[in-house]
């Protein structure tokens, strides 16, 4: 009888808390050949892994910020989501493959992040200079806008993530300022910085962007070993409760940029 | 799984009893209250190897110490990655049960006021508890970091009293549902207050409900999403109308502590929360009884009525 009781227990509908985090990634020209399609790769596996783990799937929030030439918020949204366009479709100058562009969407927090579970990885193609400075203030902006989205719809909230890729050093005169702004919103717990430097970054700029930790330089082109890391650790912090301090797993596919 | 559970008075467990298995509360011929408890680890915990962090307990005080008696209970929540917060929330749960006992055996609080002295004695004197316990231990103090949840029901009122994200949901003699705290967090979801704080005494939140409560539910945060509403931290009825019709028909406090376990620890609740979850269900054996006030005015709060109280008081 009184599992009767049990059984009719109704769980109350409540939204999961959200874990947002920005992907800001390095699409200048540099990054043409076997980095960016690594990079794509990882991209790929990323949404892979997080999508396994039912709870991340539906608390992790996923933007992604490209920058090479211009800056630009990449729609990760799953084709349903979104109206659909005509596909730009380009060639390659050696006419060898056809890579269709990456769809944009605006700088609005309210279309540029989607959970986990509806992540649609993005195919990146390369070309132009570094903006790093304008791509970091896009990604706080949308930070900011998002955590206010989350107030005015009661939502729960982790600390959120921006998550650099780089491989070379910024070419737009604001990256110091927007540096100094990355600190201090850390400094406020705002924010968590994470800075990853490919072949050719300069470390140096990076580690300007954290007092909390320092850049780490990522060993050749292991992307999808770095994807995988990021994925099991915005898992672990989905999961954190109060107290916690969501252990991350070890970072093999890089090391510690101590020289700076 | 760790309760200190203790029986009348006069039959006490002693205070270093280690950590039992089960739960129960001996009911003497005429019992005031039914209640039972349950703490199961969260299936996050079962990954990691890592004990369960929660910990409950209560009392009923007979006639002998107050007219009506008195029904204490206190829950604490272990924080995660403290090596020691399973033992920093029992630790924390003893001290506050004596301190409440002792307080109401000295002197029986005349107004709120009175009432609020005494429960901030008891965090004082749990917070206390903890941190002796770290220094005998030879250890740090934040690794015995918990939360803790006191609530005290007599004859006429309810006194809740919290540091930390718990939650007290309790049915009033008008068949109001309510919850009767307020979860504490920081601006993000994994944060909160622990009592081993420096100013966790100024982050307690100690509230009197001045009338009769019938029925009361207290739980740690793994519950919280499946049985409050977010963000306004009101109770979801069809969570609570069969756990406290479940406490109604309550006999064998063990059994039914055994039952809630075993609910506690199922794969419909598993689905949704990986934290430990621990709930103490309580109901009075004779309910008190009154015609809501205003009844049919505007602006009425939903009267969400906790289930017809078994009136046979066995």
């Amino acid at each position: 009888m009184e599992s009767n009781f049990f059984d009719q227990a109704e769980f109350a509908e409540n939204p999961e808390p959200r874990c947002p985090v920005v992907l800001v990634l390095d699409t200048s020209g540099s990054m043409a050949g076997k980095a960016i399609e690594e990079l794509n790769e990882g991209l790929r596996a990323f949404g892979a892994a997080i999508k396994a783990d039912r709870l991340a799937s539906l608390r992790v929030e996923v933007a992604v910020v490209a920058f090479g030439g211009k800056v630009r918020a990449i729609d990760v949204r799953a084709p349903e989501n979104r109206e659909e366009t005509n596909e730009v479709v380009l060639f390659n100058p050696m006419g060898l493959s056809i890579r269709p562009k990456p769809k944009e969407v605006a700088f609005d927090a309210h279309q540029a992040f989607v959970t986990a579970d509806q992540f649609l990885p993005p195919v990146l193609d390369p070309s132009g200079e570094t903006p790093l400075g304008e791509a970091v203030s896009r990604a706080l902006a949308l930070l900011r806008e998002r955590k206010e989205i989350y107030k005015q719809n009661g939502l729960d909230y982790f600390r959120p993530w921006i998550f650099v890729i780089t491989d070379g050093r910024p070419t737009d005169k604001k990256w110091e300022a927007v540096a100094d702004q990355v600190r201090q919103e850390e400094a406020r717990k705002g924010v968590v910085f994470y800075g990853v430097g490919v072949e050719g970054a300069d470390m140096q700029v990076l580690s300007r962007f954290s007092d909390q930790r320092p850049p780490l330089k990522l060993k050749g082109l292991a992307f999808g070993e770095l994807f995988t890391w990021l994925s099991k650790s915005l898992s672990a912090i989905a999961h954190s409760r109060p107290g916690e301090q969501a252990p991350l797993p070890p970072v093999g596919w890089g090391s510690v940029d101590t020289s700076h | 799984m760790t309760a200190a559970t203790y029986t009348l008075p006069d039959q006490q467990t002693p205070a270093a009893e280690p950590a039992e298995q089960s739960h129960q509360a001996e009911i003497q011929a005429a019992p005031l209250w039914r209640v039972t408890g349950s703490a199961v680890p969260g299936t996050s915990h079962e990954r990691l190897g890592t004990p369960c962090q929660d910990a409950l307990g209560y009392r009923i005080l007979g006639e002998e110490t107050m007219p009506g008696g008195a029904l204490l209970i206190a829950l604490a929540d272990g924080a995660g990655s403290a090596r020691f917060s399973d033992q920093g929330a029992l630790t924390a749960v003893e001290a506050a049960l004596q301190s409440m006992q002792e307080s109401l055996e000295r002197e029986i609080p005349e107004d709120s006021e009175g009432w609020e002295c005494l429960l901030v004695e008891c965090f004082q004197t749990a917070r206390l508890a903890v941190f002796q316990r770290a220094d005998s231990d030879g250890e740090w103090s934040r690794d015995y970091a918990s939360t803790l949840t006191c609530v005290i029901l007599t004859g006429t009122l309810m006194a809740v009293g919290q540091i930390g994200d718990g939650a007290v949901v309790a049915v009033d003699d008008t068949g109001e549902l309510f919850t009767a705290t307020r979860l504490q967090r920081g601006e993000y979801a994994n944060e909160t207050h622990f009592l081993i704080e420096e100013d966790a005494l100024d982050q307690a939140v100690i509230d009197v409900i001045d009338r009769p409560v019938n029925a009361v539910a207290v739980m740690s945060d793994g519950l919280i999403r499946l049985a409050l509403k977010m963000p306004s931290q009101e109770p979801h009825a069809p969570f609570f109308r069969p756990l406290f019709g479940f406490i109604n028909a309550v006999d064998d406090s063990e059994a039914a502590a055994g039952q809630l376990a075993a609910f506690l620890s199922s794969e419909r609740v598993n689905e949704r929360t990986d934290d430990d979850k621990s709930l103490v269900l309580a109901a009075r054996v004779t309910p008190a009884v009154r015609e809501p006030v205003n009844s049919g005015s505007e602006g009425e709060v939903s009267r969400e009525a906790g289930p017809p109280l078994d009136q046979e008081g066995k």
